[in-house]
């Protein structure tokens, strides 16, 4: 029997068909080639980055932009003033890169500096955080259905956690958002008072879309000292948006790699995600039954067939009873530069999906 | 033809240094054919993707800041320079068009005399630096599905000239046209600056490992003697130094009326025409174009969709018609736009679809090939 990727890969989410394990990968970390069609012949399937059905604007800010050597600084000037932010341009493609649609242009930057590194960068953030207004634009998640057909996932980016969104103004550095909520907490908790209101807008706009998985939370989150945050400001917010998408019939994931166990069972207590989504390996204590969308990091790859191998099979252990998605999204196929990494990797890849599984290709 | 199956890279570069395909290369644009499950089947058949984007340097201007703003859906991007500002203003939100864009330009940088000097400074503020990493990566990822092309940083200056004009903009052609009346001394100066930057950029474009290289185009915003007179005359300095290091190097002659630079294309020295889209779309066929360049010239050819509309029977006939009548030509069909895969209605998906197979099909039959084989 064949299936298309989309198929196989509803058919894990949704826990209807009988198929309980399928390896994916992010197209925009897939290069084009002839490896990836082969992958994609084996039974690879795709799915889309987080697609936005809307589109932002912000009445009243100023964006600038300047570059000297491989740094460009942005600006946003607001009536509250000025902010900046600093990225290293064409770093090498081992550190950072992804491939938009095209895939003949190459995106290779790091951040440098973050928006908010003092106290006085809160208030311009903040009222660039309020002017963001989104305006419903489902055109492109209606294309990337045209284009991409039955061959991928298209994933939808719901809310994402204010707290995560609000550590990663800061850079995610520890030090910046310890320094900040010691110097200044209440500007830092209207800091994640605009974050959650902004995604609160979103809310809005995601109504009405037909998406095959809405993503909510984030991959990002302090380490230490965040609960009482995520407990204010995220937890309605995620509360929120996941009885939504399940008043609308959406599937929806939630991630969770960056949330504490509790909170995660406090959240699959009311509307049931469709998946978690966590990174391997992951801590312990997460909810019985729910499927799990696993990230494989980079090294689940460099390591070699035989060690990719391994790891896929004590996966499918640990998961026994779970229905399992396993994602190279992470590991590293967009980031080789040379032959014989690339050759390694993919055939990891290709170890994990003879492993795990994939969809059912036809005669190709 | 040769018997042996070929990848579609080796396609590519046999008809591009001179060997023989064994078959006629479907090489679209890789942009135009949509990733998915079509994609696949296509790519399964032989197609190859084709890069048109690359690029081998990059460009910072030190001296120079933007800012943008952005009001509703117009975007409006200002630079400052040391002896003043300009600005571009650009519509996003839009649906997308053949180039798989959603924003169109509005208001090119130069709308006054008084805009000319802060684009001399932007251009000879401009410093490029070789980064050919992405040309080698790309080559990598692809393999053998496909191939790299670069786009070089270098133009003729009075062709370029037009871009800082407004490019698809209402009034840029007019506007390109009054300045040359209007503003003599500034319009020279600004085709200086321009030649200023394309001493900058040889260098970098001899020194790259890029060898197959797009240098200006063909637009039909000016005429076949201006061409002659402008535009011929830069490419003969510029093209053997380049083929002296190896490099193939051609245009981008998207205009649909070719057949008034037909004499002067071969007098430029270079080694394909891309973007040469044949009757009824263009003015001129493949059989005109080889008659009169022999096989010096190769010919990329994007496909005239509108020949889609009459149905698979006609895309399959007018393929092989063109394969036909050049059988030991160098050509290459493929896409350089593509509407039809833009619009996502059931009926023009079908259209699409239909249309693609054919086009894979006709080149099948008309090279003896086997329909539907694995690259």
């Amino acid at each position: 029997m064949t299936n298309t990727p989309l198929e196989a890969i509803l058919s894990v989410l949704g826990g209807a068909g009988p198929q309980r394990a399928i390896t994916v990968a992010h197209a925009e970390n897939l290069p084009r080639g002839d490896c990836e069609r082969k992958l994609r012949n084996a039974g690879l399937a795709l799915v889309t980055p987080p697609l936005a059905v809307w589109r932002c604007e912000w009445p009243g800010v100023t964006f600038g932009c300047s570059e000297a050597g491989q740094v460009r600084t942005d600006t946003i000037s607001t009536a509250a003033g000025s902010i900046c932010a600093t990225t290293r341009t064409q770093v090498a493609r081992s550190i950072a890169c992804d491939l938009p649609y095209d895939a003949s242009v190459m995106r290779r930057e790091l951040e440098v500096e973050p928006w908010i590194k003092v106290v006085a960068d809160i208030a311009p953030a903040i009222d660039w955080i309020d002017a963001e207004v989104h305006l419903p634009d489902h055109e492109v998640y209606e294309h990337a259905r045209y284009d991409y057909g039955a061959d991928a996932l298209l994933v939808v980016r719901g809310p994402v956690s204010a707290t995560g969104a609000a550590f990663k103004l800061c850079g995610s550095r520890v030090e910046i958002w310890r320094e900040l909520w010691q110097e200044a907490a209440s500007s830092m908790s209207a800091l994640l008072s605009a974050l959650a209101q902004r995604e609160h807008r979103k809310l809005a706009v995601l109504a009405g879309c037909h998406a095959d998985l809405v993503l909510l939370g984030g991959d990002d989150t302090p380490p230490v000292g965040a609960d009482q945050t995520l407990r204010r400001y995220d937890l309605p917010l995620l509360q929120t948006a996941a009885q939504q998408c399940a008043r609308e019939g959406l599937l929806f994931g939630l991630e969770v790699a960056a949330l504490p166990s509790e909170l995660v069972s406090e959240l699959t207590h009311g509307a049931m995600p469709s998946v978690l989504v966590v990174s391997w390996p992951w801590a312990s204590g997460l909810p019985d039954g729910l499927p799990l969308w696993v990230k494989l990091p980079r090294e689940a790859l460099a390591q070699g067939s035989m060690q990719a191998q391994q790891l896929a099979g004590e996966l499918l252990r640990c998961t026994a009873g779970r229905r399992l998605v396993v994602d190279l999204d992470d590991a590293g196929l967009a980031r080789c530069t040379s032959p014989a990494e690339r050759e390694q990797l993919v055939t990891s890849a290709a170890a994990v999906l003879a492993a795990v599984g994939g969809f059912c290709a036809q005669d190709e | 033809m040769m018997a042996a199956a070929m990848s579609p890279k080796e396609r590519i570069e046999a008809v591009l240094w001179g060997g023989r395909p064994d078959k006629v290369p479907f090489a679209p644009y890789i942009e135009m054919v949509p990733r998915g499950d079509f994609a696949r089947e296509l790519r399964n058949r032989g197609m190859a993707l084709w890069t048109f984007r690359t690029r081998i340097m990059r460009a910072i201007t030190p001296n120079c800041r933007a800012e943008t703003t952005i009001n509703g859906n117009l975007c409006t991007r200002y630079v400052h320079t040391p002896v003043g500002t300009v600005s571009t203003v650009v519509r996003t939100g839009l649906t997308r068009n053949a180039s798989r864009e959603r924003s169109v330009m509005e208001k090119g940088l130069i709308c006054s005399p008084e805009d000319f000097a802060p684009v001399i400074y932007m251009l000879d503020d401009e410093q490029l630096v070789l980064d050919d990493e992405n040309y080698w990566w790309t080559k990598m990822d692809l393999g053998q599905d496909g191939h790299v092309r670069v786009r070089a940083e270098l133009t003729p200056p009075y062709m370029a000239a037009f871009g800082y004009f407004g490019h698809g903009t209402n009034h840029g052609i007019e506007r390109f046209v009054y300045a040359q009346q209007d503003n003599p001394t500034e319009f020279q100066s600004l085709l200086e600056a321009i030649e200023r930057r394309n001493q900058r950029a040889l260098p970098l474009v001899l020194a790259s490992a890029a060898d197959v290289i797009c240098i200006g185009d063909i637009n039909g915003h000016y005429g076949p003697r201006t061409y002659r007179d402008r535009i011929v005359p830069w490419y003969q300095e510029y093209v053997p130094q380049l083929h002296a290091r190896g490099k193939l190097v051609y245009n981008h002659a998207h205009s649909s009326h070719l057949k008034g630079y037909l004499d002067y294309i071969p007098l430029t020295g270079l080694d394909m025409v891309d973007a040469f889209t044949p009757p009824p779309i263009g003015d001129l066929s493949v059989a005109e174009a080889r008659r009169a360049w022999g096989n010096d010239i190769a010919i990329a050819v994007n496909f005239p969709e509108s020949i889609f509309l009459e149905g698979r029977q006609a895309t399959y006939d007018y393929v092989r018609r063109i394969v036909e009548s050049d059988p030991n030509g160098r050509l290459i069909i493929g896409f350089t736009e593509m509407g039809i895969s833009m619009v996502s209605d059931p009926q023009t998906e079908a259209l699409f679809k239909e249309g693609m197979r054919a086009i894979m099909d006709a080149i099948d039959d008309a090279c003896g090939c086997p329909r539907g084989g694995v690259a």
